[in-house]
């Protein structure tokens, strides 16, 4: 047994290096986005999609040793949007632009090869009035990823999926309003991590 | 869709081929022509048309030709159902409406609005004689033994041909109802003629009240649908051409019924006025869209029916069939739908062509808030024949048609400036609407101000030329001036008033004359105001003549 007093708390006397088994290495790392997903079951006005997301977010593991991390950024969302006539006036249009903050609190890597990241978001969505103008609604929704880990936990490739409530504005006469539709969302993602 | 919108509705564009194979729509909303094959439910050929040919209706003859009336075009497009093949265009007048197949001479028979019965053979070749009768024509039925039976679009009667003259006219009866205020009904607007299976005759029109009251604040609400209380109601009248008589059945909550389709002992209807939204007044809105009554309930004379039965989704029908086994196709606007079955549950079709919305069509054909809609009164853009009686006096509708906004102001008093003005002093005040968008209402303008005048039919030359110096020697023109015919002044020309000077155009459309409808013909206007009461009988004539070139 070594034991000359310096650096033995610096020695790994398990197998497993924790420093090294989660990747990338470091407690903070920053990171973009894409998301391209399908919005199914929609019916007009919201025969939408597809959703194209980019996700400028930043990574904060929670400890050096935990294959546990947080997930947050702000998103910037597109969506073709549709529109119907009612009749009497009443005309109603889905919200094609969305900003949203996004945490994901439960992000956690699986071994060295999967990753799996969970959360929400909540943001400001804008959709169309007719005969000019937007509206502007809070709104949210739910996330989740399943990635493979590739180049060293840099690049995260694989699958998304959630649900957001889209805006829907309507067009009236007599009382104009806003209200949200759940939508459904799932589609592929990748993202980079700079190391 | 046409650059200038979609052209006012006119219905009843819907034909089931004989055998029940294809479903033939015309499509004035998209310019087109669908054919649909009705066992695979598809389209199987889209004939594109130009902007203004206004496809109208059909007419198959025995060889399984299927032959369809181009309104604005004045022609008759003959075409393969099976191929998609254009088989001809003939020029046929210059307002072709209503078509059918002479079985017995193999001709196509066309009745035209500027008023005659035009025959041309059903397998080619250009028109084979005219028959002059009167103008306003709108549907011809050819019966099995030769009779010809042709409506009368804004009176609604139907006139019995034989032989080449007019034998019989047969109007369906005014009638008279109870309810906040009294009423008569007088028939008008006959939006389609067709004949019953069982050979009835059934007509499917409006009728107008006679008293409407005030026309100021608080109660200048225009109901249109509601049996006792409306100004407007469906109607369908049931003609017994043997005996001359009619007896007509109020619809009660349906707006614009422009088809009908009997089979198995019921009636369905093609309801088109677009939704309107509730006011905050009575909140009324009148059903639109496929609906159904028994016959055994159209049986009392004047005795109105609830129409409950829905069988579609409530959105404009524009034409309505029955095929062999009895199922209803219906021909919705927007979007462009072939349904088969009650709520299409056998099947249904999307049009080509896209979307045909415009807002100004849409306000214009809108069940506001009160049922009634503008084209209540003002049918394909124009006029109802109508004379209303306000608490002001006797006040006869006008048309809209030709250029509106160059007329303005507008009302007989003169008293409206502008479309805005027209919005909420009748869309919202008088008929319940709510006060639609400022895009909207621009929308309107634009769309009722592209409506075109109807063509006027060829006169006399030289009896018009007489009649265009008489006009000028006059002093007609010093108030009937410009390209319409009016400087748009008000003025007091010892008729009753002052009163907003009418246009000058599509005057063979619209009788009775003057703003009380005192004068039945263009001969009867002259004499009445302006340097004319020296003219003689024969100047008053050739007057008219010129008149009704215009």
């Amino acid at each position: 047994m070594l034991d000359d007093g310096v650096g033995a708390s610096t020695v790994p006397w398990n197998d497993v290096d924790p420093e090294a088994s989660y990747l990338p290495l470091g407690l903070v790392h920053g990171g973009v986005q894409l998301r391209l997903a399908a919005l199914p079951g929609g019916t007009a006005p919201q025969l939408d999609g597809p959703l194209v997301e980019l996700f400028g977010f930043f990574d904060l593991r929670y400890s050096r040793w935990s294959a546990w991390r947080m997930r947050a950024g702000i998103a910037l969302s597109y969506q073709p949007h549709s529109e119907q006539y009612l009749g009497g006036g009443e005309l109603v249009a889905s919200s094609p632009l969305a900003l949203r903050a996004r945490v994901l609190p439960i992000s956690f890597d699986m071994g060295r090869w999967v990753g799996l990241r969970l959360g929400g978001d909540v943001g400001a969505q804008w959709a169309p009035i007719f005969g000019g103008g937007m509206s502007t609604s809070v709104f949210g929704g739910l996330t989740g990823d399943l990635v493979v880990l590739l180049l060293d936990g840099r690049l995260e490739a694989g699958v998304t999926g959630g649900i957001q409530w889209t805006a829907i504005h309507r067009t009236s006469r007599s009382f104009p309003y806003t209200y949200t539709h759940a939508e459904a969302v799932i589609g592929l993602t990748a993202a980079y991590l700079v190391p | 869709m046409p650059p200038d919108g979609p052209p006012a509705l006119a219905g009843g564009t819907l034909h089931l081929t004989e055998g029940g194979r294809y479903a033939i729509a015309s499509d004035p909303d998209r310019a087109s022509i669908h054919v649909v094959h009705l066992t695979s439910r598809e389209e199987l050929h889209t004939i594109e048309l130009a902007p203004e040919d206004e496809p109208g209706r059909i007419a198959e003859d025995a060889a399984g030709r299927v032959h369809v009336v181009l309104r604005r075009a004045g022609e008759v497009l003959s075409l393969d159902p099976e191929s998609g093949d254009v088989l001809e265009r003939r020029a046929v007048c210059r307002a072709p409406r209503g078509i059918d197949y002479d079985e017995g001479s193999s001709e196509l028979v066309v009745a035209c609005a500027e008023g005659s019965l035009v025959r041309l053979p059903a397998a080619g070749g250009g028109v084979a004689s005219v028959l002059p009768l009167e103008p306003d024509l709108r549907d011809v039925i050819v019966r099995s033994d030769g009779t010809t039976l042709v409506s009368v679009f804004r009176s609604a009667e139907v006139l019995v041909v034989r032989d080449g003259v007019v034998a019989s006219r047969i109007r369906p009866a005014s009638m008279e109802s109870t309810g906040f205020t009294p009423r008569s009904w007088v028939p008008t607007v006959a939006w389609r003629m067709r004949e019953h299976p069982d050979g009835a005759i059934l007509v499917h029109q409006h009728s107008a009240s006679s008293q409407l009251g005030t026309l100021g604040v608080p109660s200048g609400v225009y109901y249109g649908g509601d049996c006792l209380n409306g100004v407007v109601r469906s109607v369908v009248s049931i003609v017994d051409v043997e005996s001359g008589t009619a007896r007509s059945i109020p619809l009660d909550g349906l707006s614009l019924v422009v088809d009908g389709a009997y089979a198995g002992g019921q009636i369905y209807l093609a309801a088109a006025a677009e939704p309107g939204n509730a006011t905050a007044g009575f909140g009324i809105t009148s059903l639109t869209g496929l609906r159904r009554v028994s016959e055994t309930e159209a049986t009392a004379d004047g005795i109105c029916i609830p129409v409950w039965d829905q069988l579609g989704e409530e959105r404009p029908v524009t034409g309505v069939a029955v095929t062999s086994d009895g199922q209803v196709v219906a021909q919705y606007r927007e979007p462009g739908t072939l349904a088969v079955g009650a709520y299409g549950s056998l099947g249904s079709v999307a049009l080509a062509g896209g979307s045909a919305l415009h807002f100004g069509h849409s306000i214009f054909h809108e069940a506001a808030g009160s049922g009634a809609t503008c084209a209540s009164c003002h049918p394909e853009g124009g006029d109802d024949g109508h004379v209303w009686r306000f608490d002001v006096g006797a006040r006869r509708t006008q048309t809209l048609r030709g250029g509106i906004l160059e007329t303005a102001p507008f009302h007989w008093s003169g008293d409206v400036v502008d479309g805005t003005r027209v919005m909420e002093g009748t869309f919202v005040g008088r008929m319940g609407g709510a006060r639609p968008h400022d895009f909207e209402i621009a929308a309107f303008e634009e769309w009722v101000d592209a409506l075109p005048a109807l063509p006027a039919p060829d006169e006399e030359r030289a009896a018009a030329e007489r009649g265009r110096a008489l006009f000028d020697a006059s002093g007609c023109g010093d108030c009937h001036s410009g390209r319409l015919g009016t400087n748009n002044q008000t003025v007091d020309v010892g008729t009753g008033g002052r009163f907003n000077v009418p246009s000058l155009y599509e005057l063979v459309y619209r009788a009775p004359y003057l703003h009380d409808g005192r004068a039945a013909t263009l001969e009867g206007v002259v004499g009445t105001h302006g340097d004319t009461g020296a003219l003689t009988d024969a100047q008053r004539g050739d007057l008219a003549t010129y008149l009704r070139t215009l």
